[in-house]
C-alpha cells in the first residue's frame, strides 16, 4: 500500500467512525431534542468530514457535507429548530455519505441526484439567505488548513505584555484571555513583577503581563486574530512550541533552554549558572538574571510539555486487523508447537530441558493472553449498530420500541463480534416482528404501549452471555406445535415439554411468520441463527413465557481462535470436547449401568443420565472395550454422558475452520492440529445431541430417550 | 518456441485405472500421501482431512465420487491440492492419486467435447477432452465436482 492510499484509508476509516458517531448522536437527539451538546457534536463531526474529505480529494463528499454543515450551523445558532424532519434529513445525509465512501471503494457510482435531492430538502429548512453562501467549492477550499488541525493539536507559547495604558483604549485584557480559553486548553502564568508600590500605583494602568501555553487545533492566524484589536504599544509574541508532527523528535526541553528560547536570558548566562551545582532556576533567580516568576512560568511550561509527552505515550495506534489475524495465527502455531515440546520434554525426562521448557510454557501462555486481548472489543461497537435498525424497523412496522443496552463495555473477540452481527439482527427483527405488537394491541394486553427490547452482555467465567429479551407476547406453544406437526417435524404422539416445543423453532424448515413481511420470514429461519452461533462455539437457548415475553440467551466463548479442549480417543482417533461444557469425567465400568432395558442410561449420584457412545454414533469399528470413560457434559437443556475409550486430559486447542464440504459433517464443529501434526476433530455437543435424537426418531424402536434434561 | 497463446498447461494424474486431467493453474501443490483424519458420517468419497502446514484441507476420492470402483484402500501415493470455491468461499481440496504424470501443454483448439460413450464420468463434471499420444485426457471440472458434493451434503443434512 502506498503512503497516499494509506492516508486515504485512514481518512475512510475515520469518516466511517464519524458517521457512526453521527448516527448515535442523532438517536440521542431523538430522545432529547434540546441537548445543545449533541448539536455541537454533530456539527463538529460533519465539519471534520467536510474538511478532511477536501484534503484527501473526496470533493463530492466534502461539498455535500458542506451543505449539511451549513444547516447544522443554523441549528447550532438556534435559527433552525430540531425537528424530526431535520433528524431524518441528517440520517439521510449520513447514509448518503456512507454510500459515497463505499462507492469510492467498490467503484460503483452513486446517483448524484440523491445528493441534490437531499441538499434541496436541507435548503428548504434554511432561512432565506444569499444563495452564494451555499456554494460548496468556495468555502471548502478556504478551510483546507483547518481540517488537519481538527485532530492535530498545536501548542503555542504566547507572551502578552500589554502596554500599561491599554485599558484607557477600552480594551479589557481579561476578555482576550477568555477568548484564548475558548480556542483551547490554556495554562496561564501572570507576571506581577512590575506592580509598583502603592504611591506609584496609577489606578487606570495595567501592570500585569502573561505567559500563556495554549493547546489548540486552530492555526496561528486564528490565534493572532484574538489580538487584532490590541494596539501596537503592547508586546505580543506568539510562537509554535510543538506540532503534532514533530512531537516524536523532541525530548523535554531543559529549563535553561526554555529561558534562553524565550529571550529571558542568554546562553552564556546559563552556562555560567550551570557551573554551580544548584537547581538552575534557583541560581538564576539568586543571581538576579531572571525574576522568580519567569522561572516559575518556564517551569510551568516544562511540566506541561512533560505531561503531554506522557499522555502521548499512552495513545493508541491503529493496526490493520489483517496483521492482527496473522499474529493470532502465529501465536496459535506457537502454542501448539510449545505443547508438543513440553510433551517431548516430559516423555524423555530430559532434565536439561525441563527448566527452559517450563519457562517457554509460561511465556507462550502470556503471549497468547496478550495477543488474544488485543482482539477484544467492547460489545457496544456491535450493539450500537442496532439502535438505528430498531428505530427504522419499528417505524416501518408501526410499533413503538425502546432498545435498552446493558453491559456494553463487556469485551469479546473481534471476529465473534463481527459474526454475531447477522444472528443478532435476525433475533432482534424476530422480536420486533413476532414478539412485540402494536401499541393498541399492547394496551389491550395490559402492557405499556411502548415495547422494550433489552440487549445485555455480561461475563460468565470464560464465556460471555448475551441476551436479547423482549416484553412481547411470548411464544405461542400451541401454534408452534401445530405448525411443527403440519411440517412433519414432530409426530402426534410426541410428548413434548415446553422447552422442547420452544426448541422446535430452531429446526430447519420451521418459520413461524404467518405471512412474509419483508422483515422476517424470508425463508431464512432461526435454524440459520443457531447454526452460526454453534459454528462460533456458542450455545443458544430460548426462554419464553406466553404473554410475558421471549428471551434468547447466547453463551459465547471469549475467543474463537483458541479454546481449552478435552482430548479424548476412540479407537486411536483423536477428538476434542470443549472443556467449558464438561462437568466431570468418570470410568464407565465403575458406574452402575442401567441395564434394565436397551436404553443407554447410567445412574450417577442417584440421577439417571443418558449417554452417547461416540464409537456407535461415529460408526467407528473395532468392538466395545472392557473399560470405557465418560465425560458428563452440559449442552443446552441437556446433561448427558459422552462415552469414549480414553480421556487424555486438557489441551490448548487452536481451532481451524473446516472447509464448506466437511463443515457439513454431523456433530463436528471444527478441527485442530495436534502437537504431532495429526488433525483432531472438535465435537459439537449440541449438534451431536440433535443428531442422536434424529437418528433415534428414525428408528423409533431403538429409541434413546433424553430424559436427563435439567431445569435451567 | 512458438506456442499458441491459446494453449494451456495441464496436470495429469492416475487413480487406480483412471487418468484425470486438471488445469495446471488450478493446482496449488502436489504432496506425498499423508495421514488422513477420517471425518465420521461422511460419504465414502470424502475420506477425511489432512494437515498442510497447519491448515486443515479436505480430501476427495474422485473415483468413488464418480462411482468408479477403486480396488484397494489407499495408504500411499499422492495428493493433488487444487484451488476451488463453494459459492463465494474459496477452499482447497486434495485429490487422491496413485501417481502424478507430466505437465502437458494442450492447444485450446484441440480440446473437444467429451465423446458420447466410453467414459464412466458424468458429462456434467467434464470440461472437455484433450488428446495426447493417442490417449484421451479427461479434463475435470473440479468446481462443479465440489459444488455437487456440497449440494448433496446440504440436501442430506436437511432430512
Amino acid at each position: 500500500m502506498s503512503h497516499e492510499s494509506q492516508y486515504i484509508e485512514t481518512f475512510r476509516q475515520e469518516a466511517y467512525e464519524h458517521l457512526n458517531n453521527i448516527e448515535d448522536i442523532l438517536l440521542d437527539m431523538e430522545q432529547d431534542p434540546n441537548d445543545q451538546e449533541s448539536i455541537h457534536q454533530l456539527f463538529r463531526a460533519m465539519h471534520t468530514i467536510k474538511g478532511s474529505g477536501a484534503m484527501f480529494g473526496f470533493d463530492d463528499i466534502s461539498g455535500f457535507a458542506h451543505h449539511a454543515e451549513t444547516l447544522l450551523d443554523n441549528v447550532r445558532e438556534g435559527i433552525v429548530p430540531v425537528t424530526s424532519e431535520l433528524v431524518d434529513l441528517i440520517f439521510m445525509v449520513k447514509d448518503q455519505i456512507k454510500a459515497m465512501l463505499d462507492a469510492d471503494k467498490t467503484g460503483y457510482n452513486v446517483d448524484p441526484t440523491v445528493c441534490d435531492n437531499i441538499v434541496a430538502k436541507m435548503n428548504r429548512l434554511l432561512p432565506e439567505q444569499d444563495e452564494t453562501d451555499n456554494g460548496p467549492s468556495s468555502e471548502s477550499s478556504i478551510e483546507l488548513d483547518t481540517p488537519a488541525a481538527q485532530d492535530e493539536e498545536i501548542v503555542y507559547r504566547i507572551r502578552f505584555s500589554p502596554q500599561s495604558d491599554i485599558m484607557m483604549s477600552g480594551m479589557d485584557p481579561a476578555r482576550i484571555l477568555d477568548e484564548l480559553r475558548d480556542l483551547g486548553q490554556c495554562e496561564l502564568m501572570t507576571h506581577t513583577g512590575t506592580i509598583p508600590t502603592l504611591e506609584g500605583l496609577e489606578p487606570c494602568n495595567l501592570f500585569f503581563s502573561w505567559d500563556i501555553i495554549l493547546t489548540t487545533a486552530v492555526g496561528i492566524d486564528a490565534v493572532e486574530d484574538v489580538f487584532v484589536f490590541v494596539e501596537k504599544g503592547s508586546d505580543i509574541r506568539i510562537q509554535i512550541l510543538e506540532n503534532e508532527s514533530d512531537k516524536e523528535n523532541t525530548s523535554h526541553p531543559r529549563l535553561g533552554e526554555i529561558l534562553v528560547d524565550r529571550g529571558d536570558i542568554s546562553a552564556a548566562n546559563i552556562k555560567e549558572a550551570l557551573k554551580q551545582q544548584k537547581p538552575v532556576g534557583e541560581m538564576l533567580v539568586e543571581s538576579g538574571d531572571v525574576s522568580k516568576t519567569d522561572v516559575e512560568s518556564a517551569l510551568m511550561e516544562q511540566k506541561f510539555l512533560k505531561k503531554r509527552k506522557l499522555a502521548d505515550n499512552a495513545e493508541n495506534m491503529r493496526i490493520s486487523s489483517n496483521k492482527l489475524d496473522k499474529l493470532i495465527n502465529l501465536v496459535g502455531e506457537m502454542v501448539v508447537t510449545q505443547a508438543h515440546m513440553s510433551h517431548l520434554a516430559e516423555d524423555n525426562e530430559d532434565t536439561i530441558f525441563t527448566q527452559p521448557v517450563k519457562q517457554m510454557e509460561r511465556l507462550t501462555g502470556e503471549l497468547r493472553k496478550f495477543a488474544l486481548d488485543m482482539r477484544m472489543l467492547p460489545v457496544d461497537t456491535l450493539f450500537g449498530r442496532f439502535r438505528r435498525m430498531v428505530r427504522d424497523l419499528s417505524l416501518e412496522l408501526g410499533k413503538d420500541v425502546d432498545l435498552v443496552i446493558e453491559g456494553g463495555k463487556t469485551e469479546l473477540d473481534k471476529t465473534i463480534l463481527e459474526r454475531l452481527h447477522d444472528p443478532l439482527v435476525h433475533l432482534i427483527r424476530n422480536s420486533i416482528d413476532h414478539g412485540l405488537r402494536s401499541p393498541e394491541e399492547r394496551i389491550r394486553n395490559d402492557k405499556t404501549p411502548k415495547g422494550t427490547i433489552k440487549l445485555t452482555a455480561a461475563h460468565h467465567g470464560a464465556r460471555v452471555h448475551i441476551t436479547v429479551a423482549d416484553d412481547g407476547m411470548g411464544i405461542d406453544t400451541a401454534s408452534v406445535r401445530a405448525k411443527a406437526l403440519k411440517k412433519k417435524l414432530v409426530i402426534e404422539s410426541d410428548d413434548l415439554a415446553q422447552a422442547e416445543i420452544h426448541d422446535l423453532i430452531f429446526m430447519p424448515g420451521f418459520s413461524t411468520a404467518p405471512e412474509v413481511t419483508g422483515v422476517s420470514g424470508r425463508g431464512v429461519g432461526l435454524d440459520v441463527v443457531k447454526q452460526e452461533i454453534n459454528a462460533l462455539g456458542g450455545i443458544i437457548k430460548i426462554d419464553s413465557d406466553q404473554g410475558i415475553g421471549t428471551s434468547f440467551h447466547l453463551s459465547m466463548p471469549l475467543t474463537l481462535a483458541i479454546i481449552e479442549g478435552l482430548h479424548v480417543k476412540v479407537n486411536g482417533r483423536n477428538f476434542i470436547i470443549p472443556v467449558s461444557q464438561v462437568e466431570m469425567c468418570e470410568e464407565l465400568k465403575r458406574l452402575e449401568q442401567d441395564k434394565s432395558d436397551t436404553r443407554n442410561m447410567v445412574r450417577l449420584k442417584g440421577e439417571l443420565i443418558p449417554f452417547i457412545k461416540i464409537r456407535d454414533f461415529f460408526k467407528i469399528p473395532n468392538g466395545n472395550r472392557s473399560v470405557e470413560h465418560m465425560a458428563v457434559i452440559q449442552a443446552g437443556h441437556y446433561r448427558i454422558g459422552v462415552v469414549v475409550d480414553e480421556i487424555l486430559g486438557n489441551i490448548q486447542t487452536v481451532i481451524k475452520p473446516l472447509d464448506p464440504l466437511y463443515r457439513q459433517a454431523e456433530g463436528i464443529s471444527g478441527a485442530t492440529v495436534m502437537g504431532g501434526g495429526t488433525v483432531a476433530l472438535i465435537i459439537d455437543l449440541q449438534e451431536l445431541i440433535r443428531c442422536v435424537k434424529t437418528d433415534s426418531a428414525k428408528s423409533t424402536d431403538k429409541r434413546i430417550a433424553l430424559a436427563g434434561r435439567t431445569k435451567t | 518456441m512458438n506456442q499458441s497463446s491459446e494453449s494451456k498447461e495441464f496436470l495429469t494424474f492416475r487413480l487406480s485405472k483412471e487418468i484425470f486431467t486438471l488445469e495446471a493453474s488450478r493446482v496449488r501443490e502436489v504432496l506425498k500421501y499423508t495421514h488422513i483424519t477420517q471425518v465420521p458420517r461422511m460419504p465414502e468419497y470424502l475420506p477425511g482431512v489432512i494437515n498442510v502446514r497447519g491448515n486443515v484441507i479436505a480430501v476427495i476420492n474422485l473415483n468413488l465420487f464418480f462411482g468408479i470402483k477403486t480396488l484397494e484402500d489407499k495408504k500411499k501415493g499422492w495428493l493433488v491440492i487444487a484451488e476451488t470455491a463453494v459459492g463465494d468461499e474459496s477452499m482447497q481440496i486434495g485429490m487422491l492419486a496413485d501417481s502424478v504424470r507430466d505437465v502437458v501443454r494442450l492447444d485450446a483448439a484441440r480440446i473437444g467435447p467429451p465423446p458420447e460413450i466410453g467414459i464412466d464420468i458424468d458429462m456434467e463434471f467434464i470440461r472437455g477432452v484433450g488428446k495426447q499420444n493417442e490417449e484421451f485426457l479427461i479434463i475435470i471440472d473440479i468446481d462443479k465436482v465440489v459444488s455437487a458434493v456440497h449440494t448433496n451434503l446440504c440436501a442430506g443434512s436437511l432430512i
